[in-house]
């Protein structure tokens, strides 16, 4: 008890006498730099009770600091010297700050209107001590990236925009190919993401910071001589846009061969503050989508070929996705589909793979697991973790009517939905596979109360089906 | 004296192809567009037979188990001792068809049916790999390959091309251009040892000469394989031997080499292509061609 007293007695002296100081001291105008926080935040060791306002009232706190005995509000507040800890030294320059507080300037705020305030109470884009609202210098920016080309274009899917919801999630926001120098494009260079640049107002400056030299941007999507766009210090100088424009379109690439997040920021050039941001995860896994006989890929997709609107449903969702006709595989299990599997464990460091296929499609998938099985020693380390079959019918040739019974060599996880065939069918169908999902060896969907009667023509649109292939995809395999 | 009369024969075909090919040119200029795809399928080699193109439609009607299998056995009946006439008319049935699924289900489940040894089937479809309806064709290259039985874990099976390759020479004749292309796009090495022994070799040195090259050349692509090489790599000696076999004298062997070098431009060194480029054989010109068209475009990029 008596010690409270004596503490309390300690803490009135020290306020009178700061506060003494503060009304007799006039001159005293020493600099000091914004301090930050333990996690590198900029705070304001003056605003020592964290208000936002610094006057009178911040001298109670600053001398709770002073005795330590209480956790503060921020980690710097009155640690003026930045020496981790409050003391005399910091008295002084506590007086300097309450008596000549920060000077203001022009501050935007994401969706607020340009405002007056010094720098610690701005927490958006802060653009210097006397700057003016006057004319307003806020940028309203925004960027949308672009699911990952195929070639020459977006073919076999249409365009897609990452939605704003998903820009910044680690794996349904934009995955983008690692775009290592040996990397083979058979059909050019298509592993840059597309992203649009819009501005509010033409002439407006943005720049693009990068959380990581992963990152590389240029304004031609084939990296044409001469059009990267230069970071310094992570950040490039104005994005060029077109007299008069308020869009443009850059294309991101992934240049260092090892796996990771990076983020891209759209900022005003002269001030750190974010206008948008995208998150790329460059992509681990990748998924080959092999259609029936006769299914072709199409845009916009056949609603009656499952197995490619479940692919464009992962495409959508972050994922690498190839749809192939399923005579892209040869019976040995080479052709286009191994080989782009191949180049990208080698190339891209892709260490998971997906296959599912329909029909032919299914005896496809078996070929093609097969053959990377086969070959594993030259092709590098990765794992098959996820295959699927929808009534799948080897594929030895195009008159093949054996029902595929074989599971995938080496699947991690296998999934196989069938039915029995019928005059309707041309009595082509799948049937039960060991060691498939669900469990014991697969489903016939003809015992289930939506595939009763169902033939080979519609085992692949079950939405039943559908939505058990993606989801256990998506548990499987990383995007 | 084997080389004087390989050569007589070449020259005799060569003339007769040209005028062959005279004559047809003529007629398709003479034959508006529109009325030569009817001759493509009217005068082409296979003759629709009424009964047999119904039967197969029935079976493509079919509603249970029991009646298809009777309509198949109605087939098989039509087919007896004429399983070279089954063939035509299934891949008849197929070109036709306006639903290829379901033709080649029909297709497939007759095929199925029918406890035909795979030689049979193979040496029934082989000329229909020149057959004028480009459907035709490629429904018969699919179903060869079918009875390949081509895996990952094996090499394919070419017995039954081999086979036939062996009744044509020990008659006096020599496999079509069609079945050897077919054979080397399906499976360069295999079948360059299948039409060597199709052939009949009997001089051990010519063996051994073909068989070290492909031994060579193969166990290149092995390395490459399983990692022991990289994917692109190549080896002095593979460029020795492929040089080799460009100067052989048989035009199957320089044959594999184009096709080498058409799959691997990486493999192709200038001499070797100019010297094929200017080859007796028609089909070693062609597919020369492109490994030259590929190479020149390897060696443009960077």
């Amino acid at each position: 008890m008596r010690f409270r007293l004596r503490d309390s007695a300690v803490r009135f002296i020290l306020s009178i006498g700061v506060l003494l100081l503060f009304h007799v001291a006039e001159d005293a105008s020493a600099q000091h730099g914004p301090p930050v926080d333990d996690r590198g935040i900029s705070c304001e060791p003056c605003d020592a009770n964290c208000d936002s306002l610094i006057d009178e009232l911040d001298i109670a706190a600053f001398v709770d600091a002073l005795l330590g005995d209480q956790p503060g509000c921020s980690p710097c507040r009155g640690d003026f010297d930045n020496d981790g800890e409050v003391n005399g030294q910091d008295m002084q320059p506590l007086l300097d700050c309450l008596l000549v507080p920060p000077e203001t300037g022009a501050c935007c705020e994401p969706s607020t209107a340009c405002f007056l305030a010094n720098e610690a109470e701005c927490q958006g884009g802060w653009f210097g001590p006397g700057s003016s609202c006057d004319p307003d210098p806020c940028i309203t920016g925004d960027m949308t990236a672009y699911r990952p080309q195929h070639g020459a274009g977006y073919f076999p899917f249409a365009r897609t925009a990452v939605s704003d919801f998903d820009e910044e999630s680690s794996t349904q926001g934009p995955g983008i190919r690692i775009n290592a120098p040996s990397d083979d494009d058979p059909m050019g260079e298509d592993d840059l993401i597309e992203v649009t640049l819009a501005i509010d107002q033409p002439g407006a400056e943005v720049a693009l910071r990068r959380s990581h030299g992963h990152l590389k941007v240029w304004t031609t999507r084939t990296k044409d001589v001469g059009t990267e766009i230069p970071f310094l210090n992570d950040k490039t100088s104005s994005v060029p846009f077109g007299p008069g424009e308020t869009m443009t379109t850059v294309w991101v690439e992934w240049a260092v061969p090892m796996h990771g997040t990076a983020d891209l920021v759209l900022e005003p050039s002269t001030v750190a503050a974010s206008l948008d941001v995208l998150r790329f995860h460059s992509f681990v896994g990748i998924v080959m989508a092999l259609g029936g006989e006769g299914q072709v890929p199409s845009v916009p997709v056949d609603l009656n070929h499952g197995t490619f609107v479940v692919a464009v449903g992962l495409y959508d969702q972050g994922f690498d996705v190839h749809l192939h006709d399923e005579d892209d595989v040869a019976p040995d299990g080479s052709g286009p589909v191994f080989d782009e599997v191949v180049n990208a464990i080698r190339h891209r460091l892709v260490d998971e793979v997906g296959i599912f296929g329909y029909s032919h499609g299914g005896g496809s998938t078996y070929d093609l697991a097969d053959r990377l099985d086969a070959d594993r020693a030259g092709i590098g380390r990765f794992e098959i973790r996820f295959t699927s079959y929808a009534d799948a019918v080897e594929n030895d040739s195009d008159v093949d009517i054996s029902q595929e019974l074989r599971r995938p060599p080496s699947s991690g996880y296998h999934a196989n939905h069938y039915q029995n065939g019928s005059f309707a069918d041309f009595f082509l169908d799948g049937g039960p596979v060991p060691n498939s999902e669900p469990s014991p060896t697969g489903l016939n969907v003809e015992v289930t109360p939506w595939g009763a009667g169902a033939t080979h023509f519609e085992v692949d649109d079950f939405v039943q089906v559908r939505d058990f292939i993606e989801t256990n995809l998506v548990s499987n395999v990383t995007p | 004296m084997s080389q004087v009369i390989g050569s007589t024969y070449r020259h005799f075909r060569f003339r007769f192809n040209t005028t062959l090919r005279a004559v047809a040119t003529i007629g398709v200029i003479v034959v508006p567009a529109s009325a030569s795809e009817e001759i493509s399928k009217a005068d082409g080699q296979i003759r629709p037979d009424v009964a047999f193109q119904s039967a197969l439609r029935d079976v493509s009607e079919t509603e249970n188990n029991e009646q298809r299998n009777e309509r198949l056995n109605r087939i098989q009946d039509l087919s007896v001792g004429r399983h070279d006439h089954m063939i035509g008319q299934l891949l008849w049935y197929y070109a036709t068809s306006d639903e290829k699924v379901k033709a080649s289900s029909v297709v497939g489940r007759v095929l199925d049916h029918h406890d035909v040894p795979k030689q049979t089937s193979v040496f029934a479809l082989i000329p229909h790999l020149d057959d004028r309806d480009a459907s035709v064709r490629e429904m018969t290259r699919s179903l060869l390959q079918g009875y390949e039985e081509r895996s990952a874990s094996r090499p394919p099976d070419f017995s039954a091309y081999r086979s036939f390759i062996e009744a044509k020479i020990r008659t006096g004749g020599e496999p079509s251009d069609s079945l050897v292309r077919h054979m080397y796009e399906s499976d360069p090495g295999t079948a360059l040892l299948a039409i060597m022994r199709g052939y009949q070799l009997r001089d051990p040195d010519e063996m051994k000469l073909i068989l070290w090259a492909e031994h060579v050349v193969a166990d290149l692509f092995w390395k490459r394989r399983h990692g022991f090489l990289g994917p692109k790599a190549v080896e002095p000696a593979v460029i020795r031997q492929l040089r080799l076999l460009a100067q052989h004298e048989r035009w199957w062997v320089r044959m594999y080499v184009a096709e080498i070098l058409r799959r691997h431009p990486e493999l192709a060194r200038p001499q070797v292509l100019e010297s094929l480029q200017d080859d007796a054989h028609p089909l070693v010109r062609e597919t020369i061609l492109k490994a030259t068209e590929k190479h020149s475009k390897r060696s443009r990029d960077p």
